[in-house]
């Protein structure tokens, strides 16, 4: 693999700097516009529930296309919040989210880090199984979950939700940082093992270099538990006090009709938050890994 | 340039290429803390996943309502009755061909995105990840939700626009047709789970370092041959893992089935999570054993055709490297 | 980057401390009177939310010591939950359950979900004084002389059939809205009126999922039944001629376009006809109180019959021995209080009721919805609905033959390939195909588990037959007489 001195590339890119400006404006001036159109097409849908929030029920069926709202109304926002309790829902979204973003967080970056680098009796077994049992679909194994909850007296609990939905889906994100971990350079762990360091200080040296795995890891888990309603609704058996914010937009389900109007309004409120998570993750992206090589 | 290498197993790690792979045997050190930190995850997945995993297998075996006590053994009924059942290979079809086209559409798409939208070049890169990122944030169930209104032939979004135009004499009905129900529903859950792996690829090409983009650039080299020669190789590890998971999720495909055609028209969009939703969970009494039968079956039969991919692009990697293709 | 041990830390306090968070520990049982109580109710009617909270506070102020709690969530959720709840002794006091029609209570017994409602047989004697005698049956709401059920829900006015019409929407056709379109052949003039003279459609007819039933009970009932289910022979009749006749009916309604394009579920449909982009909607009387949610009242539209075939005979909507709703659960510990509670809320005339039809929530079985319900929408409904002929009253085969409380053969019938009626409907419908071949699969495949199963239950001793089904005698627009189910 060739690796240019870091002088030598220094003067190599100084070199080539003019050029490369001419190159990236003319490559702007084609890719911004039209992804520019692309994207409002692409956010239409997305701008079409926000503008909902703000249409009477009948307005939002009648406005065909038009973003804009007419009549303007701001009472949905009302309805949502107050009606349909979310301002209790909200805390309980928010705590469910973190704990089991972290709880997921923190062990499949161990179990990956482990899988990934040490040789251990069961390691192949163990990675196998967690392959295989991707395959099974989730909805259907909720009852037994639920009787393990049980038994353990976590009915009626946040904790008990916050396991059930760290419980489940957590073998992809073990894949993917396997697959990461398994993949760093060498060079790194000689360099540490010369060093002397023990294995948390290597795992401490060598967690940063996945900032991108937990990043994702961090935006999916929370955005999944955000919009999870089923768990928090049968762990809970429809108390109202541990509901989030989910089971509450379920709320605008009538039997017979569909508020659609306060279902949006609710929705816009519901995914500031997330919308946000992803804002703030998204500069792990860009970081990684050639930071760690340049030292 | 840097030999592609090997192809990877998905079941035994290999070295990235020109990299000595160095597993460690268990020191002391890592002795006590390799079980400390595989407990979590050990735990959890015994608990959710392999205990329930078990109970299915179990419940499977019985005619059961989740309310009574476990008692009505029935053998293998369940599977004989929904292995000859024509609904649910009509089921299994759509969903093939759901997952496969789901599948093959939005993997090179959103590696084209990612890779885009990480050019050190692009301008206001982060505000169109935000927007290729939205989708995701609605739940499936409300993008469902949304199209239905959206595609309406009656006043939805789209038809208004196009007949408004003239572009069109009579409204379209895309989730009204057999045959365009389908494709319509792959495209809108292609727009829903986009984000997702764009995410996936950007966190991906970060394990290509910059340098070697560098030094192709001082070779003389055109995006596409970048692309050709120093991502794809060198992302090709992660790249299984991530064709895996995209064909999994897309054969459980179920939210927006459910609310954006609800199996229909009539049946043509059925599949099997949906299928398995109306027979066993949509009335009550709900029918556990048959839902955990028709779970296990189609979870084999995915297996099957998972795997079956995988020694497929196998057998056609080895012969390209013959042919030198 | 958070070090190691300060991510496990923080962690761990976190979790220590929202986590320890929980739930309400059970109910105590009452032993003393005027000790507090607190009746735990729970149901899907998620609109009456705010009515609940109403109620349980006028409860409250009349008796300090009891406290409501009604709960309602969406019906998918509670469908999943309730047994959920059963099985994990967390019952709620009071529940919601209309699975099973007239079945219900042997169902509900057979899983231990139920005790009855008091034990003292005077208090109860003197309570079904509330409703028309003949209400209360034995092997339906009794069983060994207790009472489990009451009838909640009345079955005279509620259910599908009425046609609404848009006022503007006919008026524009040049239409009069009080000489409704009575027969098959006078819809289509409607319809190709609407079609030529206005920018609406004719009729909204939603076929997502289970909606197409709205148009099809109501064109159904006109020429045979709305059910699938053949009382008179014993037999699933999705196959039958004169459901074909009405089938057909229907794709020549669409090839016309007198359909609104698209395959819509019923808030679409009902969105559709109160902004007066379709002139006809068939559905129910509960749509007097969603097209109010929607800003539409009854002076923007009219009620009148379903139309009927033009000279053939008719047939008649079905009225079945089902709307029982409220249950005590067995797992309850207040079933004094649970009584007193229900004996409020049924009272004719009291806060409850005057309150739920104030909300048109639905009609009530023990109380005067005519008194109540004055809006002009209900009255044609009422109207309507006292039209001999509309409505009837349909065999009961558990009343015939009380074995078939045991049985679980017309479940399993029914209940394997639930939606199958309608995907085959919607399926035809939308390729304007006939849909001979996909009904008589159906029936098919019905009957014969159907016949195993009975037969099966036959051989082991349960006294039932397909004779428990059959009623030969009855035709399908009269009212079944009572007097002919055997003497028990």
């Amino acid at each position: 693999m060739a690796v240019l001195s870091p002088t030598a590339a220094a003067i190599e890119s100084s070199q080539r700097r003019p050029f490369r400006v001419r190159r990236a404006l003319r490559l702007n001036l084609i890719a911004v516009p039209l992804l520019l159109v692309v994207s409002f097409l692409w956010a239409y849908p997305f701008l079409w529930v926000v503008s909902t929030a703000f249409k009477t029920q009948l307005g939002a069926f009648t406005a065909g296309a038009s973003l804009v709202p007419h009549p303007l109304v701001t009472t949905n926002f009302g309805r949502a919040w107050v009606g349909a309790a979310f301002s209790d829902f909200f805390a309980n979204t928010v705590v469910y989210a973190i704990s089991s973003t972290l709880v997921e967080l923190t062990k499949s970056a161990m179990c990956g880090y482990v899988l990934a680098r040490y040789r251990f009796p069961g390691r192949d077994l163990l990675y196998r199984l967690i392959i295989a049992t991707i395959f099974v679909p989730v909805a259907s194994i909720i009852i037994p979950q639920f009787v393990l909850i049980q038994n353990l007296g976590l009915l009626h609990t946040r904790l008990g939700v916050i396991l059930a939905m760290s419980g489940g889906a957590g073998a992809l994100y073990v894949l993917l940082f396997t697959s990461y971990f398994e993949h760093l350079p060498q060079d790194l762990f000689d360099a540490a093992r010369v060093d002397g360091a023990d294995f948390i200080q290597t795992f401490r040296l060598m967690l940063p270099l996945a900032r991108p795995i937990i990043a994702v890891v961090v935006i999916f888990q929370f955005i999944h538990s955000w919009n999870d309603f089923n768990i928090p609704l049968v762990f809970t058996l429809g108390q109202p006090s541990l509901q989030n914010l989910a089971v509450g937009l379920q709320a605008f389900h009538g039997s017979h009709s569909l508020d659609w109007a306060g279902f949006a309004a609710g929705m816009t409120i519901s995914f500031i938050p997330v919308l946000v998570v992803f804002v703030a993750f998204q500069g792990y992206f860009v970081r990684g890994l050639s930071g760690a090589i340049k030292g | 340039m840097a030999d592609p290498g090997p192809a990877v197993a998905v079941s035994e790690p290999r070295a990235a290429p020109g990299h000595r792979h160095w597993f460690q045997a268990a020191r002391d050190d890592s002795r006590f803390w390799i079980p400390v930190f595989l407990l979590p995850f050990v735990l959890l997945y015994f608990g959710f996943t392999l205990w329930p995993l078990l109970a299915t297998i179990v419940y499977s075996f019985f005619d059961w309502d989740g309310v009574q006590p476990l008692n009505q053994f029935i053998g293998v009924d369940n599977y004989t009755r929904i292995l000859s059942d024509p609904l649910f290979w009509s089921a299994f079809r759509n969903t093939l061909l759901f997952a496969v086209l789901n599948t093959v559409i939005k993997l090179p798409l959103t590696l084209l995105a990612a890779v885009l939208l990480t050019r050190r070049w692009l301008l206001f890169k982060r505000f169109f990840r935000t927007v290729f990122f939205l989708p995701i944030i609605l739940p499936v169930a409300l993008s469902g939700l949304v199209f239905t209104y959206l595609l309406n032939p009656s006043n939805g979004a789209l038809n208004s626009f196009l007949l408004e135009r003239g572009l069109l004499k009579q409204p379209i009905d895309l989730l009204g047709h057999d045959n365009t129900a389908l494709l319509a529903v792959i495209l809108i859950s292609v727009w829903q789970i986009f984000g997702q792996y764009m995410l996936y690829w950007m966190a991906a090409l970060q394990q290509v370092p910059e340098e070697l983009y560098e030094a192709a650039d001082l070779d003389g080299a055109n995006e596409r041959q970048k692309m050709l020669h120093v991502t794809i190789p060198l992302i090709r590890p992660v790249a299984v893992i991530i064709t895996l998971l995209a064909l999994v999720n897309a054969l459980h495909v179920f939210g927006i089935i459910v609310t954006l055609t609800a199996g229909g028209p009539g049946r043509a969009t059925y599949v099997v999570s949906y299928f398995i939703y109306t027979e066993a969970f949509q009335n009550a009494p709900f029918k556990y054993g048959y839902a955990s039968a028709a779970a296990l079956i189609f979870a084999v039969l995915a297996f099957v055709f998972v795997t079956g991919q995988g020694v497929l692009a196998r057998r056609a990697e080895q012969l390209r490297r013959q042919y030198g293709v | 980057m958070v070090g190691l041990k300060g991510l496990a830390a923080v962690l761990a306090v976190a979790l220590g401390v929202i986590a320890c968070g929980g739930g309400q520990t059970a109910a105590q049982p009452s032993k003393t009177p005027g000790a507090p109580v607190t009746l735990k109710l729970q149901d899907y009617s998620v609109e009456q939310t705010d009515f609940h909270k109403q109620v349980a506070a006028e409860y409250h102020r009349l008796n300090p010591n009891v406290t409501i709690e009604w709960t309602s969530i969406a019906q998918a959720q509670y469908n999943q939950t309730l047994p959920l709840a059963f099985s994990s002794k967390q019952a709620p006091d009071v529940f919601y359950w209309t699975t099973g029609g007239p079945n219900a209570m042997n169902q509900l017994l057979a899983s231990g979900w139920i005790q009855p409602w008091t034990t003292d047989a005077t208090a109860a004697a003197d309570w079904e004084k509330r409703w028309p005698s003949g209400s209360f049956l034995n092997g339906i709401t009794l069983k060994g002389g207790k009472l489990y059920g009451f009838p909640w829900q009345d079955t005279h006015y509620w259910g599908p059939g009425y046609m609404y019409m848009n006022k503007a929407v006919f008026q524009q056709a040049g239409l009069d809205v009080s000489k409704p379109p009575a027969t098959w052949s006078q819809l289509s003039d409607a319809c190709k009126a609407i079609r030529a003279r206005t920018r609406a459609y004719c009729i909204a007819a939603p076929m997502k999922d289970t909606d197409f039933q709205r148009l099809w009970y109501a064109l159904a009932a006109g020429r045979l039944s709305d059910t699938f289910f053949d009382y008179r022979n014993g037999r699933f009749d999705l196959d039958d001629p004169r459901f074909m006749d009405t089938f057909n009916y229907i794709v020549g309604l669409n090839k016309n376009g007198y359909l609104a394009p698209g395959v819509n579920d019923k808030d679409f449909s009902r969105q559709q006809f109160a902004a007066g982009q379709a002139g006809i909607y068939m559905d129910g009387p509960w749509m007097v109180s969603v097209w109010a949610q929607l800003g539409f009242h009854s002076d923007g539209y009219a009620v009148a019959a379903h139309p009927a075939p033009d000279d053939t005979p008719r047939g008649a909507l079905s009225q079945r021995y089902s709307q029982y709703a409220y249950w005590l659960s067995s797992q309850s510990t207040h079933q004094a209080e649970a009584f007193k509670f229900i004996q409020w809320v049924t009272n004719p005339t009291g806060f409850f009721v005057q309150n739920f039809l104030k909300n048109s929530f639905a009609t009530l079985a023990f109380a005067d919805n005519k008194k109540y319900l004055g809006d002009p929408a209900w009255k044609s409904v009422f109207k309507i609905a006292d039209t001999k002929g509309f409505r009837v009253v349909y065999p009961e085969p558990l009343l015939k033959c009380p074995a078939l409380a045991d049985s679980k053969a017309f479940t399993m019938a029914s209940t394997t390939r639930p939606n199958g009626e309608w995907e085959v409907m919607v399926q035809n419908l939308v390729n304007n195909r006939d849909m001979t071949a996909d009904a008589r699969a159906l029936v098919n495949m019905r009957q014969a588990i159907f016949d195993t199963q009975l037969q099966k239950e036959q051989a082991s001793g349960l006294k039932v037959s397909k004779d428990c089904y059959t009623f030969s005698g009855w035709n399908y627009d009269q009212d079944y007489n009572p007097a002919n189910y055997p003497k028990s």
